[in-house]
């Protein structure tokens, strides 16, 4: 057993970390996909697609790599996130798409002309029947994120709660409602009113995998936590000085080393698993693990970041920034209130609650059956 | 980063495991607490037959030459299989103080027995008003001329009853709670003035409250520089975190796996009651305890094995704050989801769930460690 990376993960990471330090300030993650100069920087080094395969044109990350990368990323980045189409929707043309397909999607992908936004959280799936010859779909589907930068939308149609199918959004008949979300950004509604699909937009193909999504959210999130516990300790420093076991504020204290030690347990969790990944070996246990035990410590985190900051946990990140940027006041309190309504977003996104559970208490009563 | 265990690992595990599914049945176990010795010493026997004992010393000193790492994989399973041979008491908290302070003669006096079988030993290091201090000492050694001469009482210690050997911490210098003028001596167990009261413990071990009056010993008893004891001590205790830390770990995998399987089993209006979503929550949160606390126990032996010091230390209290937690939380569960009967004696999670019990409080429970990993 060796707790430490092999030599040549940490003149990876060392490049990493270099690479993300080139910038001082890093703009919203959905602001940073957008901009020309990080898409270029990716590119120059390979890094455009970092969950994607060489043979696809991604950086061909192992696992370890992918978890350095991850890491490191949301240590620097707050809230960073690759865009649906880079995290899964490419990654899942690769493996399972035709050759059409991949030749069609892909390189526009990789390109950044083709934006997906992606459903799968329908209670009611939106339905696709043939009528003479030609396609329609009905229906709605909820809470999607990123459509306002897609020109497509990928994800769960039909009956069968696997298949997957592409769509284009630039369709008659479709409506498109925005709403706001606890954290200031925005997701949207989509109705489909007996929409007909074009020939090119229609079920370019038909996906019965088992949808992979949560390792891409996941792993690396102790990075997340890691740069939290940074913005906890400024906050404290700044608003509770006294913050620790014996001293007068001594109930935050006592949370703040039980979130570190979970944090610890955490990390411990995140390496088995990457291990486990790396020599290409079953991961002792779901994936689902680690999401419920991340969302819920990054749900202890952001209380406690609410707390450490007191009254400057109030406003909105970007309002604090605007009225307080260049003023006296603690720093990291965008971070704080940022960090604690994208948790409670993420954890209802994430499904952190019974849909987790649920697989979990199946595959553990599976594993008692082999 | 490397998760994956040598050859020779993963043998010495298969072979514990072998004994723990082969020979130690529960039912057999329930006979041997019972009885007057409290262990089996035909098991005993097996142990120093096999080379166990012997796993944490060092080659030179007739051991496997194993780390934290082999007596992690050992507690594991002995966690598994409930062994209450005195394992910890001997190889573990006496034998690592022997081993980290020892003189080359104490070494072969002392271990050689250990590693052989011959000889069993304890720790005796708790006094009544101590608490988890280990440095909260009223035990007086005094020098006279050559020998020195001990008077004080010594509380749970932990396989007094069978020890030949007894390593005691007591002040020669220093007030009462000075880390410094803390120095260990070994004890024979039988020695003049010494008195042991033996009892039972509810996890099934046995210990005594142990008086010592005038007890006199010569200066090859000082384990350790005079005064310097309280670092000695610290490590064999963090050695015993860690491994009543696995045993933890390893009650923990019976504990929600046997949980799993008696709530697929067990029907209730019509159904299997691991059919109830409310209970099969509980079970993946066992699920969930159970392997947070193994990996902070694989993170804690690396470390231990780095090399110990403060970032160890550190990682053994998270560890034990851990297995703290999810062991009280694990064994309450295991016992509430199997009903009247987790409640019963003649079944064994009742036995683990006391086990888990006492070893939160062994060498100092959350709260306690919660403040050592704070103060690191």
């Amino acid at each position: 057993m060796d707790r430490g990376l092999a030599s040549r993960y940490k003149v990876f990471q060392a490049e990493v970390v270099a690479f993300l330090e080139q910038r001082e300030r890093y703009p919203a993650n959905a602001e940073l996909w957008q901009d020309p100069d990080w898409l270029a920087d990716l590119a120059e080094r390979g890094w455009q697609a970092p969950s994607w395969p060489r043979s696809f044109g991604g950086s061909g990350f192992d696992a370890t790599e992918k978890f350095i990368w991850y890491q490191s990323c949301r240590a620097a980045i707050n809230g960073y996130q690759e865009p649906p189409a880079l995290a899964w929707v490419g990654p899942m043309i690769a493996q399972h798409g035709s050759d059409q397909d991949r030749a069609r999607y892909l390189p526009a992908i990789l390109d950044g002309t083709m934006q997906f936004c992606t459903a799968l959280n329908n209670s009611e799936l939106p339905q696709i029947q043939c009528e003479n010859g030609r396609w329609y779909v009905d229906g709605r589907t909820s809470w999607v994120e990123h459509v306002d930068a897609a020109g497509h939308l990928f994800g769960l149609a039909g009956e069968n709660k696997t298949d997957l199918h592409l769509f284009s959004l630039n369709l008659d008949r479709v409506t498109i409602e925005k709403t706001n979300l606890l954290s200031g950004s925005e997701a949207w509604h989509i109705k489909f009113d007996h929409t007909l699909l074009g020939d090119d937009d229609f079920r370019v193909s038909v996906l019965t995998q088992e949808i992979e999504t949560l390792p891409a959210t996941v792993l690396g999130r102790s990075g997340v936590v890691a740069a939290q516990f940074e913005a906890l300790e400024r906050g404290l420093a700044a608003m509770s000085p006294e913050a620790d076991i014996g001293s007068p504020n001594e109930d935050i204290g006592r949370r703040k080393i039980e979130a570190a030690v979970e944090q610890r347990g955490l990390q411990a969790l995140e390496l088995r698993y990457i291990d486990a990944l790396q020599r290409h070996e079953t991961p002792p246990f779901p994936i689902e693990l680690l999401a419920v035990k991340a969302f819920e410590l990054e749900r202890v985190m952001g209380a406690l970041l609410m707390d450490s900051f007191g009254y400057y946990a109030l406003p909105y990140p970007d309002v604090w920034l605007q009225h307080n940027e260049g003023r006296v006041g603690p720093e990291g309190a965008r971070e704080a209130t940022g960090s604690w309504l994208e948790i409670t977003q993420l954890e209802k996104f994430a499904s952190a609650g019974q849909d987790l559970y649920g697989k979990l208490a199946q595959e553990i009563q599976e594993r008692g059956e082999h | 980063m490397d998760f994956s265990f040598t050859d020779e690992q993963t043998m010495l595990e298969e072979s514990i495991g072998r004994f723990i599914q082969n020979d130690y049945a529960f039912e057999d176990r329930q006979k041997v607490i019972k009885s007057e010795l409290g262990f089996n010493a035909d098991h005993w026997s097996t142990f120093a037959e096999l080379g166990w004992l012997g796993v944490p010393f060092s080659e030179a000193d007739g051991g496997f030459g194993g780390g934290a790492v082999e007596n992690m994989l050992m507690l594991e399973n002995f966690g598994k299989g409930l062994v209450v041979e005195p394992y910890l008491a001997t190889v573990v908290l006496a034998g690592g103080a022997i081993k980290h302070a020892g003189t080359a003669e104490q070494k072969t006096q002392h271990l050689t027995g250990i590693v052989d079988g011959s000889t069993q030993a304890a720790l005796a290091y708790v006094e009544p008003q101590g608490r988890f201090n280990l440095a909260d000492i009223t035990t007086a050694a005094v020098a006279d001329g050559d020998d020195f001469v001990l008077n004080g009482y010594k509380a749970v210690v932990l396989n007094g009853p069978s020890a030949q050997i007894i390593v005691v911490s007591a002040r020669t210098s220093g007030d009462q709670r000075d880390t410094d003028g803390v120095s260990l001596f070994i004890v024979p167990g039988d020695a003049e003035g010494l008195t042991k009261r033996d009892y039972p413990t509810v996890d099934g071990l046995r210990a005594s409250e142990v008086t010592l009056e005038n007890v006199k010993v010569g200066s090859d008893a000082l384990l350790g520089g005079l005064g310097q004891g309280y670092a000695v001590l610290e490590q064999a205790i963090d050695d015993g975190i860690m491994a009543v830390g696995a045993e933890a770990v390893g009650c923990m995998e019976v504990l929600y796996k046997d949980t799993v399987e008696y709530c697929k089993t067990r029907e209730q209006f019509g159904q299997p009651i691991g059919k109830f979503q409310v209970l099969q929550h509980r079970m993946v949160d066992m699920f969930m305890e159970h392997e947070q606390s193994k990996s902070l126990m694989y993170m804690a032996a690396m470390r231990l094995d780095e090399g110990y010091g403060p970032s160890a230390q550190k990682a053994v209290s998270a560890f034990k704050v851990q297995v703290g937690k999810s062991g009280t939380f694990v064994g309450q569960s295991a016992v509430q989801l199997h009903g009247g009967m987790g409640m019963t004696d003649e079944l064994n999670i009742g036995h683990y769930f006391k086990r888990l019990t006492i070893i939160d409080t062994l060498f100092g429970n959350v709260d306690y460690h919660l403040k050592r990993f704070g103060r690191l």
